[in-house]
């Protein structure tokens, strides 16, 4: 166990360096100018060259990453290029919106398609089964960012019911933060919900055939303490892979529905920090958002540990 | 000597169907057939836009600002006066090229070397197979923002980035394929025989990574279409005043109480272009799964 | 043949028809079995001869969407379980029914401590609660062999060896002191020596605990071990129903003659073979007689077209065969 969490570290470790180097490279092929784009186009050569110095985007690439590497090893992400923030002090104000919006994503998520493709796994073509898997598929193709809109233009601006754009801040108000985070999370979770429910429900009907569940019916037990006990423990095991690997795109995602919804999350920070060519925040959220999905993957696999204890001896 | 004549457990069946019986089951699987139909009408108008008789996608006629559907527009203008269907073809053109794009780069990356250390294994299997794991903590649409932030508002790169995000995927999947046929004997007995290790994974493996393989490259290219539409939502992707789904849709939010058309219409391209290629894979999942063909 | 009102279990004209692949196939054909109290019954057949399908139908375990019971009575202590309610036969599995299935290496769940599938069933059936019946199933194990029954109740299946997991999944069906037991090719997935004893265990529990037991098996080594009466199936047809003793010297079925024929001579418990041709599939049952095409002794047109009724001869005995007043058949010499 704790071998396991040292080796997914070590790798963690040299892939983010891999990748804050690789961003660093592409600086050098890049033809874009972060001082020009920062000044805008009435900007003087002499004050160009100026903020350049500033910088230090007249040295080389590789003395910039060693600069940058430097700083992240004293716990420092750098300053945005714009407003001369630390990066970690932005990045701490949109993370709590951020989480947020991803963790109410990944409950509801887990809460509506893990049960539900429980139980139509083990009723396989039954009538629940036909319709959610008919409107999984529909669901599964609509794009997140879209579904926005859509709740936005329907429950906020027809229906009134919600309100029509998002908070900077998670309040202490839980049924403010809860209206505030409907329409986002309703939009991100639609499609995850999809895609966990066929998971469920593919791996719900075949552990339902299984010799042993059919030994714990020759025992007496009922149904539905089959699906919440063997049929659950056994056929959430790749379910919580797969969740794992959903809170990536969920953080991708949020990225767009905090834009849609004008949400100040990390998500929309670096999509602000992208169109101002803003490296320092880019960098650091990439940082930041590859080590939540470490940290999640590394969750899965610990809960898939307890789930399937077959596999422990690996 | 038990009874699995009779047995009412599900019978295992090692191999899925030969390629050959996995297209006659798909063209008797009427509504993945349907999908793919609908699926090639449109990407055949989209790539044949610039030739069909349709309006300038371009070409502002500001008197006749958000007309609704007539003889002249067929599905009306926006909000510059410009022809909505003309703007949608010519979107979903690049929403497909993009598309493209990524699943190329995926593949590139991902198949090759997945093939090779699923058939060799070793040491370098297990160096790539971490790589390649690692590279997938990196959400996708992340990265593409900031290749973006890095190389300036271009599609090409941000799709790119795309694929990269998805080759571990595509590696995976066609390492898991190599190594299982790898194991198996008629591989023994070519290499026997004194083939080359490449000529072996050409001839066998791909036969046995195609359905998987589908199912992967419509996973991309899905999220492909997706990516498209949400980077040039956000201004990152493709530049007015080019049409593409993700900019209609920007430009189309601002009106979305008078003119909801305008946000449905593009969302409708995305989800039903998604919706096809997710049905054709999961056809072709079901169909070459043991026991599938239902 | 004992009489079905002192019957543990009684089973008639039981037909099991498979659904599975659009056109209903009859599988099991007028199955018919009796059990009397603390008896051991042995169900006999090849693969394919729809023992293990009539021993689910019994405990009304077929996956509905595979199998079903179209027509007949299963009736324990004169209580008709086909006309139970689906909650009042969950009462009946695993409290006056247990049931042990033949591959102990799928049968146990993966994901649970063997404590925990024991005590799940207990506690289904019984007041106990969580302290007595953990108690309760370290003396299950304990009673059924396992050694250090303390340290096992904690384990998962995959850390027991084959001949282990059987053995829980015994004490898993006979934790609440069932009246009678089935046991659906016990050893059939187990090496010769863990075989032998199991075959015990089995008997000395059905002894000590008054059960009636129902062993299905392909094997005339186990039947001979340990069943005081049999049935063999051929087919989807009960063909020939008799004491253990009289089936082994004094069969009335030209099938029983050929099972018997195909034992080695030395060394009793070996496997069938040596029956020239295939049993016939189900949907493929030939018209008369379904043994007549395999058969010495079948004649036209007696055995290819009229179709034989299960006949009884004597208390206890019966058989399915038109000729066997004519015919001589040789069982094991003495």
């Amino acid at each position: 166990m704790v071998r396991m969490i040292g080796r997914r570290v070590a790798i963690a470790v040299p892939l983010l360096l891999i990748v804050s180097f690789l961003v660093f490279a592409l600086t050098a092929v890049s033809n874009t100018d972060p001082a020009r784009a920062i000044l805008g186009e009435g900007a003087t050569a002499a004050s160009i060259t100026n903020l350049r110095h500033q910088l230090g985007l007249d040295q080389t690439p590789l003395h910039r990453y060693g600069v940058w590497l430097w700083q992240l090893l004293h716990g420092n992400l750098g300053r945005s290029w714009f407003g001369n923030v630390p990066v970690a002090t932005k990045i701490a104000q949109g993370l709590p919106v951020t989480a947020a919006l991803v963790l109410a994503s990944i409950v509801v998520t887990a809460a509506v398609a893990m049960p539900l493709g429980l139980y139509t796994g083990m009723r396989p073509g039954g009538r629940v089964d036909r319709i959610a898997g008919a409107v999984a598929g529909f669901f599964l193709a609509m794009p997140e960012f879209w579904v926005a809109l859509l709740l936005v233009l329907i429950l906020s601006q027809k229906l009134h019911l919600l309100p029509g754009t998002g908070t900077t801040v998670i309040t202490a108000n839980v049924w403010l933060d809860v209206q505030y985070l409907a329409i986002p999370v309703i939009a991100i979770s639609l499609p995850q919900i999809c895609a966990l429910y066929r998971q469920t429900r593919a791996s719900s009907e075949i552990v339902a055939r299984q010799d042993y569940v059919r030994t714990a019916r020759a025992g007496g037990i009922a149904e539905a303490e089959l699906l919440r006990t063997r049929v659950a423990k056994n056929a959430l095991v790749p379910a919580v892979t797969l969740l794992g690997l959903q809170l990536g795109r969920m953080i991708g995602i949020a990225a767009v529905v905090e834009s849609v919804y004008g949400m100040q999350g990390i998500g929309s920070m670096a999509v602000q920090a992208a169109l101002n060519s803003d490296l320092p925040v880019v960098l650091g959220i990439v940082l930041v958002t590859a080590a939540v999905v470490m940290a999640a993957n590394l969750l899965a696999d610990i809960t898939t540990y307890y789930l399937a204890p077959k596999a422990r001896r690996a | 000597m038990i009874d699995n004549q009779i047995a009412p457990s599900a019978p295992v069946i090692p191999a899925g169907p030969s390629r050959v019986g996995v297209w006659r089951a798909f063209a008797r699987h009427r509504p993945a057939l349907t999908a793919l139909v609908v699926f090639l009408l449109i990407a055949l108008a989209a790539v044949l836009a610039p030739v069909l008789p349709l309006h300038d996608p371009n070409a502002q006629v500001l008197l006749d600002r958000l007309h609704g559907p007539s003889g002249q527009y067929l599905l009306g203008t926006d909000e510059l006066g410009r022809d909505q269907l003309a703007r949608l073809l010519f979107a979903t053109r690049i929403s497909l090229w993009a598309a493209l794009q990524a699943t190329a780069v995926g593949m590139i990356l991902g198949v090759p070397l997945g093939l090779f250390t699923g058939t060799v294994g070793g040491r370098l299997d297990s160096v790539l197979s971490r790589a390649f794991d690692a590279v997938q903590s990196i959400p996708a649409l992340i990265l593409a923002i900031a290749v973006v932030g890095v190389l300036g508002r271009q599609l090409t790169p941000a799709m790119i980035s795309i694929g990269i995000a998805f080759s571990p995927t595509f590696y995976r999947v066609s390492r898991a394929a190599a190594s299982t046929v790898a194991g198996e004997t008629y591989i023994e007995a070519s290499r026997s025989m004194g083939r080359r290790t490449t000529r072996i994974v050409v001839d066998h493996v791909l036969g046995n990574v195609s359905a998987a393989l589908v199912v992967v490259i419509s996973t991309t290219f899905a999220f492909g279409i997706l990516a498209e539409a949400a980077l040039s939502y956000l201004g990152l992707g493709v530049q007015p005043p080019s049409a593409s789904l993700g900019s209609m849709l920007t430009s189309a939010a601002n009106l979305l109480n008078s003119a909801p058309q305008l946000t449905v219409e593009p969302g409708l391209v995305i989800t039903l272009l998604v919706l096809c290629v997710s049905m054709v894979s999961d056809a072709v999942q079901s169909i070459a799964s043991p026991g599938g063909d239902r | 043949m004992s009489t079905a009102t002192n019957a543990a279990l009684s089973v008639r004209g039981l037909d099991i028809t498979l659904i599975g692949g659009g056109r209903p196939v009859p599988v099991v054909t007028g199955a018919a079995l009796t059990v009397a109290p603390r008896e051991i019954v042995g169900l006999v057949g090849e693969s394919g001869s729809g023992k293990s399908l009539t021993s689910l139908a019994l405990m009304r375990l077929l996956d509905p969407k595979v199998a079903r019971v179209t027509a007949g009575s299963v009736a324990l202590f004169g209580r008709e379980l086909l006309d139970l309610s689906g909650s009042a036969m969950r009462a009946v599995r695993g409290k006056e029914i247990g049931m042990i299935f033949q591959d102990p290496m799928t049968s146990l769940d993966p994901a649970f401590t063997t404590g925990y599938q024991l005590t799940s069933v207990l506690r289904r059936h019984t007041a106990l609660g969580r302290a007595q019946a953990r108690r309760r199933a370290v003396e299950l194990l304990g009673l059924v062999g396992i050694a250090d029954p303390r340290h096992r109740v904690d384990q998962y299946p995959h850390q027991l060896s084959g001949g282990m997991r059987q053995r829980v999944m015994i004490a898993m069906a006979i934790a609440c002191e069932p009246k009678v037991l089935i046991a659906d090719e016990p050893t059939t997935a187990l090496d010769a020596t863990t075989q032998a004893q199991i075959l015990e265990l089995i008997r000395t529990l059905a002894e000590t605990m008054h059960m009636s037991t129902i062993i299905t098996t392909h094997d005339l080594g186990v039947v001979a071990e340990v069943c005081d009466r049999v049935a063999v199936m051929y087919a989807g047809q009960v063909v020939e129903l008799a004491s253990t003793e009289q089936l082994f010297y004094h069969p009335r079925h030209p099938y029983t003659e050929r099972l018997l024929r195909s034992l080695p001579r030395v060394g009793a418990a070996e496997q069938l073979t040596g029956i020239p041709g295939q049993p016939p599939r189900a949907g493929n049952f030939p018209p008369g007689c379904r043994f007549a095409p395999r058969c010495d002794h079948a004649t036209a047109p007696t055995c290819t077209e009229d179709v034989p009724a299960l006949r009884p001869l004597a208390e206890g005995r019966a058989t399915r065969c038109a000729r066997t007043a004519e015919l001589k058949l040789t069982g094991v010499g003495r």
